[in-house]
This record gives C-alpha cells, sequence and structure tokens, in this order.
C-alpha cells in the first residue's frame, strides 16, 4: 500500500513539475488558439456561404457536427502531436533529460506524469473547444440566426468519448516525442496519419488504424461501431503504454 | 533500516573493477576509485579518456557493462527482470540519487523559468521545504535574481544556479563535470571558494572533473588522473605537492662562493651569473636546510624564490610519455 501511494505522489509531483514548465510559453496559448480556429473556421463558413436567417434544429446540429468532425478527424490528431511535442520538446531543448535524471526521479513515473499532461491539456482544449463554440452561437445569432435550440449538447456528449478515443494517438505521439529530438520526426508521422483517417477510416480496415478511432467514436452512424471504437482504443492504449514504457529508458538513463 | 547518517559506508563512492565499452572501443577498462568523505576530488584526464563517462556511470545515466558503484555505501546498480524470458538487465536504484548532487556536462536549465520556479523543481522531486530556495540562492550569491528569467542571465549564472540545484537538500556527494567551464575569472574563484569550503560547512563530499589543472591546486585536497580507461595516478594534493621536486634560484652576492658550498654539501647546481645561483632537482622539505647551509658559510643571502612546476606541467609531462 505504502508502495503504490509513494508512486502516486510522486507522480502527482512529477506532473506539477512538468507543469511549471510549461510556464511561459507558447504551449498554453496552443491550448486555446487551435480549438478556437476550428470554431472560427467552421463560423466563417456559416456565415458566408449560408442565410443563416434560415437556420433550424437541422442547420445548427450539422453546424456542431463541423465542428466535432472538422477537430476530431484534423485538428486533434495535430494538436496531439503538437503538444506532445511541446512537453518532451522542453527537455530535448534545454538538455532537461540531464537534470531531472540526475534527480531521484522514477523514469516510468516521469513517462507517465508528461502522459497524463498531454491528456489533460487534451481535456482542456477540448471543453474550450464547445465554449468557443457556445460563444459562436451568439456571433452567428447576432447576424440573425434563430437562437439555436440547445448549446451543443451533442458535440459535449462526444467529447469525453473522444478523449478516450484519442488515447492510442497520444500515447504513440508522445512515445515518438520522447525518443525523438527533432519535433519533425513525430510531426510527420502526425501529419501523414492524419491525411489517411478518412479513407481509412472509413474502410473496414479502420480498427487497425488508430488514428480513425476518433472519428469513428464521434461520427459513425451506428452505435454499436462507436462503442467498438471506444473499447478497441482502451485495450490499444494499454497495450501501446505497456511497450512504451518498456523502451522509455532506453537513451536516456542506464538500463 | 538505517538512517542516511548511520548508512554511509566507509567511503563516499567506490567504483569496483567498472569496465565500459561502445561498440568496439573500451572506453574504461576495470577502473577503481574510491573517494573519501569529505574530499574536494578532483578527476582529471585528456577528452576522450573517459571522465564523463565516468560521471554518467555515477549519477546513473549509463550501466556499466561490468562492475559496481557505491554511494555512501548502497549500491547504485543492480539487475532486474525485464518481460522476456531469461533475460535482465543492470538499472540504478533511482532512490539513491537523493544522496547526491549531479550537474553534468552543461548546465540543464528551463530559460522560461525564474530562478526562484526552476529550484521549485528540485525541491519538489526531493521533497523539500520552500525556504530551501531561498538558502541555496543565498549559498551562491544570487538572492537578488530569485525572481528573474533564466534566459536574461550570464552563462556565470546559470552556472551558479545550476551549482545552487545541485546543493539543494544537502546532498552527501556533489558530483560535478567542470563546474568552472566558461565562467569569468571572479566567476572561477567564486565557485571555488564555494565548493572548497563545502566539506566543512556541510559535510558535502566534493567530486569534480576538470581541464583546469590550476583550479585542482588550489581547490582540490585529492585528484586522480584516468588514462587508457583506468587511475594513471592518484594522490592528495598535499602529499604530491611536498613530492614535486623544483628548481630554485638563490641571489646572493658572490654566486662562485655559493656554488663551492652548494657543491660541497652534494647540491647540483649552476650559476647564471655573478649574483644569481640555480639549484636544481630540489624537494620541498629540503628548502629550510639549504638556506642554513648558506647561512652558515657566511653567504649573503638576498633572496631565494621556487621555479615550482605546476600540477599542469606534471599532468602534461606524464600524458606525453
Amino acid at each position: 500500500m505504502k508502495i503504490l501511494t509513494d508512486t502516486v505522489g510522486h507522480t502527482a509531483d512529477l506532473l506539477r513539475v512538468e507543469t511549471l514548465k510549461l510556464k511561459r510559453t507558447s504551449t498554453l496559448l496552443m491550448v486555446f488558439a487551435l480549438p478556437l480556429l476550428v470554431v472560427l473556421f467552421c463560423m466563417g463558413l456559416a456565415l458566408k456561404s449560408q442565410d443563416v436567417s434560415q437556420f433550424d434544429a437541422e442547420a445548427w446540429q450539422k453546424w456542431w457536427m463541423g465542428v466535432l468532425a472538422l477537430w476530431s478527424y484534423f485538428m486533434l490528431p495535430l494538436f496531439i502531436a503538437l503538444i506532445t511535442g511541446a512537453i518532451n520538446g522542453n527537455e530535448h531543448k534545454n538538455e532537461g533529460w540531464r537534470l531531472m535524471l540526475a534527480l531521484p526521479v522514477n523514469l516510468s513515473s516521469l513517462y507517465f506524469a508528461k502522459l497524463l499532461l498531454g491528456a489533460l491539456l487534451n481535456v482542456i482544449a477540448m471543453g474550450w473547444l464547445w465554449l468557443s463554440g457556445v460563444l459562436a452561437t451568439f456571433v452567428i445569432s447576432a447576424f440573425g440566426a434563430p437562437p439555436p435550440p440547445d448549446f451543443g449538447m451533442q458535440l459535449l456528449e462526444a467529447l469525453p468519448v473522444l478523449a478516450l478515443t484519442c488515447l492510442p494517438v497520444l500515447v504513440i505521439q508522445h512515445a515518438l516525442s520522447w525518443r525523438f529530438g527533432n519535433i519533425i520526426v513525430p510531426l510527420s508521422v502526425a501529419v501523414i496519419a492524419t491525411m489517411g483517417i478518412v479513407q481509412i477510416g472509413s474502410s473496414q480496415y479502420w480498427v487497425w488504424y488508430p488514428w480513425s478511432y476518433m472519428m469513428t467514436s464521434a461520427l459513425a452512424g451506428s452505435g454499436e461501431i462507436r462503442e467498438l471504437a471506444l473499447w478497441l482504443s482502451l485495450a490499444v492504449t494499454a497495450g501501446l503504454f505497456w511497450l512504451s514504457v518498456l523502451t522509455a529508458a532506453a537513451n536516456k538513463r542506464a538500463g | 533500516m538505517l538512517s542516511q547518517s548511520e548508512n554511509r559506508g566507509e567511503h563516499a563512492l567506490v567504483l569496483n573493477q567498472i569496465s565500459k565499452a561502445y561498440a568496439d572501443k573500451t572506453v574504461l577498462n576495470q577502473l577503481n576509485l574510491t573517494v573519501p568523505f569529505g574530499s574536494v576530488f578532483a578527476f582529471l584526464g585528456n577528452n576522450g579518456e573517459g571522465k564523463s563517462t565516468t560521471i554518467r556511470v555515477l549519477t546513473g545515466l549509463e550501466a556499466p557493462d561490468n562492475g559496481s558503484v557505491s554511494i555512501c555505501g548502497e549500491s547504485l546498480y543492480g539487475r532486474r527482470k525485464v518481460p522476456l524470458p531469461g533475460t535482465s538487465r543492470v538499472v540504478p536504484d533511482y532512490r539513491i540519487l537523493a544522496r547526491l548532487g549531479g550537474l553534468i556536462e552543461a548546465p540543464s536549465l528551463y530559460p522560461n523559468l525564474t530562478a526562484e520556479e526552476f529550484l521549485g523543481i528540485g525541491c519538489r522531486i526531493k521533497r523539500l521545504p520552500k525556504t530551501e530556495i531561498r538558502r541555496v540562492l543565498s549559498v551562491v550569491s544570487m538572492l537578488d535574481a530569485a525572481k528573474r528569467v533564466i534566459a536574461q542571465f550570464s552563462l556565470g549564472m546559470k552556472q551558479r544556479l545550476a551549482i545552487a540545484h545541485t546543493l539543494l537538500g544537502d546532498p552527501e556527494v556533489l558530483i560535478l563535470d567542470e563546474p568552472t567551464n566558461g565562467l569569468d575569472p571572479s566567476g572561477i574563484r567564486d565557485i571555488r571558494e564555494l565548493l572548497k569550503a563545502l566539506p566543512a560547512t556541510t559535510g558535502t563530499t566534493v567530486f569534480f572533473s576538470t581541464h583546469n589543472l590550476d583550479e585542482v591546486e588550489k581547490m582540490a585536497s585529492r585528484f586522480a588522473v584516468l588514462k587508457d580507461g583506468g587511475i594513471r595516478f592518484e594522490s592528495d594534493i598535499s602529499t604530491w605537492q611536498s613530492a614535486q621536486q623544483f628548481n630554485m634560484s638563490l641571489e646572493v652576492a658572490d654566486a662562485e662562493a655559493a656554488q663551492t658550498v652548494l657543491q660541497q654539501h652534494g647540491y647540483t647546481s649552476k650559476t647564471i651569473n655573478n649574483t644569481l645561483v640555480q639549484v636544481e632537482h630540489l624537494a620541498r622539505y629540503e628548502q629550510p636546510q639549504l638556506h642554513a647551509v648558506l647561512v652558515r658559510a657566511g653567504i649573503e643571502l638576498f633572496q631565494s624564490y621556487q621555479n615550482k612546476r605546476s600540477l599542469e606541467q606534471w599532468f602534461t609531462n606524464e600524458n606525453t610519455d
């Protein structure tokens, strides 16, 4: 029991340390700017190409779906790559590995704390996506659209599932950013993988492609498929996490 | 369970039969080294001799291929099974690193943080009170810079801050890789005085690698020279200094008369001019006797000075054999 509480306490300390390291960096700006970009794009599209005075409940639902789609199969994978790159890049850039590993730090806990921070920033970004979406509905209404029937409850309900189904990608990107000092490597993987989401995600092979789980869980028509995407992503996350922790020590601390 | 002070072992650091090779190059070859508690221990060697590798082994960053490392009586490396049948790997016990303060190669700092925030990292991981931050900042004379962002610091300030970080929690052993690298003369003097005083003020043992041999003579109580992956020479600085032979120049009224007296007493000497004699291969303990011989013989001695061979000259000669 003491080992467990010590490990949890140690990881919590490392999480605070990792959060502190982001102070005065552009990482937090990214957390707020990228979801806002998605919402602004969808808002601009609605204002430019549609007659918003005709916005009925279905049109509002489509608008929210557009926000969710753009976030889940385009921006989210890139956002994850940038966030994990920033969290680990801090160490690569400033030789922070030497500092951290000369301290009494459990390498697995450090690896997990960084991953956890990535997941938390992801949740904050998703919360902000919804909030900025709500703010955008007021702007669209100000341009003559009837008030929306709800405040994007469909998006709000999809986000917790999305936060879980993006975990395999988060683990992959974190492992790559942890391993490679040059952010080009994880970023290239993210860009190339994102390009395949729509095609592979809409084929029968989506189960083999972790990048497609996000889109499937958010947008698939069948509830069964969405549920499968969720469970599959949890299982793949567990496997990938176990593998990546095993190899986390390579090129870092001895062993 | 022994407390830290009870469980100190006999030596601060013990490297026993350490070997380390990269690809086909052997860097450390059955290296044995013992660092006594309370010493300021200098670790010398040319580039590529394995100083940094030794420091990486000592701080848990590189596992040795063979041999053992003990820090304050505790073994740093153990074997852990990995989930592949019949396999295991050598891993450091990270908890032992709490007894160390390590500065490896260049200072690793986060330029976006203030000095205070940066030291907060070590404080939180070592679970120390926040008062410790101001204490170590005061030790390195940086209290004024506590709230300044590191990006604005000079190289010397960065080095001092990195050393302050290693001092958090008064570790039993400090391991520093070239701690005065890149510092200006006053910065070097400050760090020298700080490290030299640590064994007396906090009981900390200091182990450092350096290229600055002048610093070793001024700062260290003991030193070792690494060559071909092993310790080629090891000594207390005071013992080494007293064993060193040097030449002595004597300014006298009559150089010829002084030369005659010196030769009668078995000294190797030569006259440089009418008033200057040089005595060669003199040991430190022979110096008072030399003066007495000349005075007893009625030679007027105005001045004498040592043409001492520095550690740098000695090291250069030793390494060009």
